[in-house]
């Protein structure tokens, strides 16, 4: 399935879809949230709430193959407010000003670090999603299948002999440093993007109201 | 320096297995600016794509997250074909997604195993019975074969031991591995779900901010 016809399921709400998105998407989004500092009941209910957010607002995707940085975003701005919650007492500006100047002070240093790491995997992915079909379902084989096939069966599946294995990999792997470059000079490096507010990007979904009895959480 | 510039190959290879380099290339990559611009390149998008096999979702969360979801469509779907408020505006519907569903096992307590007198259709054999309760809940089954191999058709009713009412909007799944059936629960608590797989066991019924669950004999 391309990422064209996964989008197109989720905005019909096809079932396949949404169980394919929960699958594949669902790792970004623990992976945000388990960055983020979260555990137990807290991760799990930010998944579900950035599950349902993404629910609520697939049909304002406006690029199909940037869902993986755009369920990043979603995620991190769920999360930031689930932290935020912790501390229901701090104003909602000094709160959007502290994050935008000293981001530290609310996340750990090292989990920013995780996320902007995070961030770049997500392009990654988007990336990938856009290559032509040899060289993503090879660079899928390689890195991202589980359990990792071997040479012998990668070059079964993908049709490539052995001995070309190595050199299309270099092909795709130069190719998939091109289409990063060029995310990059988009302006969505990840760095530029933290300084500003990540949130208030263009096409990240609009908030959904919530009505957990929390309050300040849609500030 | 040698001005031969290395293959793509050879430069990832330098990049993926660093101990495999040869001299001379690495000589070359100190001084070949362009080499050494495709060398970052592919070691960045390798060390990414490395890094991307992301930890997967725990099972649980991920099936009761789709489950959710699929609640939550089902719900919109009603909504819009009854002129209905919107998703959004119905309470509860928020909290019965993100992890606040009561799970209840519904305990099997009779079961006809011989089957029912009346048949399932015309030349089919009788339906068998099954009762489950909970503390709140009474719900029967009848399971009937199927169109097609391996399939059968579950009708069944749930209805509370007291008082009269059920929640509105409930909604029934099945799941044999990947594949999943659901019925909305009607007014009167009836259900039906057709051609399931005779695999498909788990059953849940989502009602109001309950999940129940019961487990069909096989």
């Amino acid at each position: 399935m391309t990422r064209e016809q996964l989008v197109a399921g989720l905005k019909a709400g096809e079932e396949s879809a949404w169980r394919l998105f929960i699958q594949d998407y669902g790792r970004m989004i623990y992976a945000v949230a388990t960055r983020l500092g979260l555990a137990g009941p807290e991760r799990d209910d930010l998944f579900q709430e950035a599950c349902l957010s993404v629910l609520e607002s697939i049909h304002t995707l406006r690029h199909p193959r940037r869902l993986a940085s755009w369920v990043y975003i979603v995620t991190y701005r769920l999360g930031i407010d689930a932290i935020r919650r912790r501390r229901p007492e701090a104003p909602v500006e000094d709160w959007a000003v502290l994050l935008e100047s000293n981001p530290t002070a609310v996340i750990e240093p090292t989990a920013l670090g995780d996320l902007e790491r995070l961030e770049e995997i997500a392009q990654v992915l988007d990336c990938l999603a856009e290559m032509d079909q040899r060289c993503r379902s090879l660079l899928q084989a390689l890195y991202l299948e589980e359990p990792r096939p071997t040479y012998e069966e990668i070059s079964r599946h993908q049709g490539i002999p052995m001995g070309s294995i190595g050199p299309t990999r270099a092909r795709c792997l130069e190719k998939l440093g091109n289409l990063l470059q060029d995310l990059s000079g988009e302006g969505a490096k990840p760095s530029s993007r933290r300084r500003g507010h990540p949130l208030s990007e263009a096409g990240v979904p609009p908030r959904v109201s919530r009505r957990r009895g929390r309050s300040g959480h849609d500030g | 320096m040698d001005r031969r510039h290395p293959t793509r190959e050879q430069i990832a290879r330098l990049v993926l297995s660093p101990d495999a380099a040869d001299r001379a290339l690495r000589a070359h990559l100190e001084e070949c600016s362009t080499c050494a611009r495709l060398a970052a390149s592919i070691k960045r998008s390798a060390d990414l794509l490395a890094e991307a096999r992301l930890s997967s979702v725990p099972r649980e969360l991920a099936e009761q997250t789709l489950l959710g979801l699929m609640h939550q469509l089902s719900e919109k779907a009603a909504g819009q074909s009854a002129g209905a408020p919107s998703t959004e505006d119905r309470p509860g519907a928020y909290e019965r997604l993100t992890g606040s569903l009561r799970e209840v096992w519904a305990a099997l307590v009779a079961d006809s195993l011989q089957t029912h007198a009346a048949p399932c259709r015309s030349g089919t054999p009788p339906p068998r019975m099954l009762l489950f309760e909970t503390e709140e809940l009474a719900i029967t089954i009848s399971l009937c074969p199927g169109e097609g191999a391996d399939r059968r058709d579950i009708k069944g009713q749930v209805v509370p031991k007291e008082g009269t009412g059920l929640p509105r909007d409930g909604l029934v799944l099945a799941v044999q591995g990947d594949q999943q059936w659901q019925s909305p629960v009607s007014a009167f608590g009836e259900f039906r779900l057709e051609a399931i797989g005779a695999g498909a066991d788990d059953v849940s019924i989502l009602l109001g901010d309950t999940r129940v669950r019961l487990r069909l004999p096989a």
